[in-house]
């Protein structure tokens, strides 16, 4: 059994002008030990997909309407409140964007990690402290004691996330869910960051689920990957398969339009046009407006998720 | 202004400070009975024995400042920290949960806003008789709703915050975020409001009892005293001048402390 199944999982939007499907019929696996990435435009539903997994989706005007969500073979869509504090923070744990805001300005960062596994263990202070101190030396962080007595604003944006990170792992979670954790930070500590991640998930066995709309962070830490388009899951393939043979062609859109440097290209490749407002989505396929290999069966029926080969599966009827 | 904001702080909170400690240890300070009347003493300018004067009973003005700054300064420190107890928690979960709790929180606050503070304190009061506690209840309802007000918009600002999200990704349930997290970063901007409106306090005490709704008589009061020296006010102005004055200073003193609070908290914008 995987650590965590989810099934079908519908979330909608119930605003003044209508129905909007956030997420829309997802089916995905995480393994324990194993990292999945979720990739797409801004707006595709990544976000919503991984707040819903700890029901951190703001009730309302959102509501998972159908689908599971089974995580150590509890599902997390029907779970009773005091169970869901229970299990955020202690088995799933979450990394935002922005360290520089993630963190209480008013407290030190030893006091917040302590402060969080003083959540979820009957630990005194002092042994939360020491934790604390623990937890900071394992991200990486040089002379814990110091930083575990600072202030957020005392710390640079690197260490900042470095202490984001610790503060998700101070209770050895089994799940981590990274929404975007580099894309505040400068490019050399970006990849200090991953390193961090990549070896966390070797010596912890904790999983990760890692939300990005960067494809690079992706190739560099991520076993499987999903690609999401307006709600829809459109390819879902082994990280090294869908970079070396994207199938969907939106998929290979996004990866088109990253530059490279092995190949001089004049121009960058984009995909024209822009994600289709939630309310005016187009009957069939819903990248069929900006889609190159459009039919008329794109048009007509939506495409089923299909086994495609290369364990790869896609939702097209024009495979590229 | 060129005076330093250190130096206005030092002096707002001494003088502050000043006055309370008179007014706790008056008993000792005072140089006699606020109670004794003498009729040979009656309706004296400040002399020796009677630095600030006598009133029409030959009560000596100054121990009867020093008493009246008791009930006074009591007052008007007790009801806006008992109202900011009740209105804070009020004002973070109307601002925090938002819904319905915030839109019934919000119209009652609304309601006892419309009507003007010292109207309000003055129907309170007079509805629960005259008295020590009725003015305490009476202010701390009227200065309710602004408290209220206040930790709502200032805890719709930090809900916002990332760190909030990621201490209910945390596991934290919404009591324990109201006490661990916003409240912390609401407490500047409340501290000062507590401040300036001990000040409006101890004014709304001063005007209860002027009308006769604070402490009764035989018991100074700052209000009360300005009340009995309306009655002679051309032959012997040094009750009411006196009293005028301790309300005037002490108004003064919390203010200066609330202004330089406001400056050091938050030096762009008022509040």
């Amino acid at each position: 059994m995987s650590l965590l199944e989810v099934n079908d999982l519908r979330v909608h939007l119930f605003t003044d002008r209508g129905v909007i499907k956030a997420v829309d019929g997802v089916s995905f696996a995480v393994e324990a030990g194993r990292s999945l990435g979720i990739v797409g435009e801004s707006g595709c539903g990544k976000t919503m997909t991984a707040l819903s997994l700890m029901r951190l989706i703001p009730q309302p005007p959102a509501r998972i309407v159908s689908g599971s969500i089974r995580f150590d073979g509890e599902d997390v869509a029907t779970m009773a409140p005091d169970r869901l504090r229970a299990l955020r923070g202690n088995r799933i744990a979450m990394i935002y964007q922005d360290p520089m805001t993630s963190l209480n300005p008013v407290f030190t960062v030893g006091e917040q990690i302590a402060e969080a596994v003083r959540l979820h263990r009957r630990d005194g202070r002092t042994a939360a402290w020491a934790r604390a101190v623990e937890v900071l030396r394992l991200v990486g962080i040089p002379d814990p004691d110091r930083v575990a007595r600072s202030y957020p604003h005392q710390l640079s944006g690197g260490m900042r996330q470095r202490a984001v990170i610790g503060i998700a792992l101070a209770c050895d979670p089994k799940l981590l869910i990274a929404d975007e954790p580099t894309t505040a930070l400068d490019v050399t500590i970006q990849a200090q960051i991953l390193e961090l991640l990549r070896r966390l998930q070797g010596e912890l066995g904790t999983g990760i689920i890692l939300i990005t709309h960067d494809l690079g962070v992706i190739a560099d830490l991520v076993d499987d990957v999903i690609v999401m388009y307006a709600g829809k899951l459109v390819e879902h393939a082994p990280v090294r398969q869908l970079f070396a043979a994207p199938r969907h062609p939106y998929t290979n859109g996004l990866l088109r339009s990253v530059p490279s440097l092995e190949t001089r290209e004049r121009r960058l490749q984009t995909i024209d046009g822009t994600v289709p407002p939630a309310h005016a989505m187009p009957n069939g396929c819903r990248f069929n407006p900006r889609c190159t290999l459009v039919q008329d069966i794109c048009h007509a029926q939506e495409p089923p998720l299909n086994d495609v080969g290369g364990g790869t599966q896609a939702a097209c009827w024009a495979l590229v | 202004m060129n005076i330093p904001i250190s130096k206005l702080t030092a002096i707002g909170a001494g003088l502050s400070l000043l006055l309370i400690l008179l007014a706790a240890f008056s008993p000792w300070i005072a140089p006699l009975d606020p109670l004794d009347q003498s009729f040979i003493a009656a309706n004296q300018g400040p002399t020796v024995e009677h630095w600030f004067g006598t009133d029409s009973f030959g009560r000596d003005v100054l121990s009867r400042v020093l008493f009246g700054g008791r009930v006074s300064l009591a007052i008007g420190i007790l009801a806006p920290v008992l109202s900011a107890l009740a209105g804070v928690w009020a004002g973070m979960l109307a601002g925090y949960l938002g819904g319905w709790t915030d839109r019934l929180l919000s119209r009652a606050s609304d309601l006892l806003m419309s009507f003007p503070t010292l109207l309000l304190g003055v129907m309170i009061a007079a509805a629960l008789g005259p008295s020590f506690q009725s003015a305490v209840i009476a202010i701390a309802v009227a200065l309710f709703p602004r408290f209220v007000r206040l930790s709502r918009s200032a805890t719709q600002v930090v809900r916002r915050e990332p760190f909030i999200d990621a201490s209910i990704a945390a596991g934290r349930g919404t009591v324990s975020i109201l006490f661990h997290h916003i409240l912390p970063n609401i407490a500047g901007p409340l501290v000062v409001a507590l401040s300036l409106w001990i000040a409006t306090a101890i004014r709304l005490e001063a005007a209860l009892s002027f009308l006769g709704l604070g402490a009764q008589p035989p018991t100074p009061s700052w209000g009360n005293m300005i009340r009995d020296g309306m009655s002679d006010l051309v032959g012997d102005p040094w009750p009411a001048a006196f009293a005028g004055a301790a309300i005037t200073v002490s108004v003064l003193a919390f203010n200066m402390v609330g202004d330089a609070l406001r400056d050091l908290l938050d030096p762009e914008t008022g509040l």
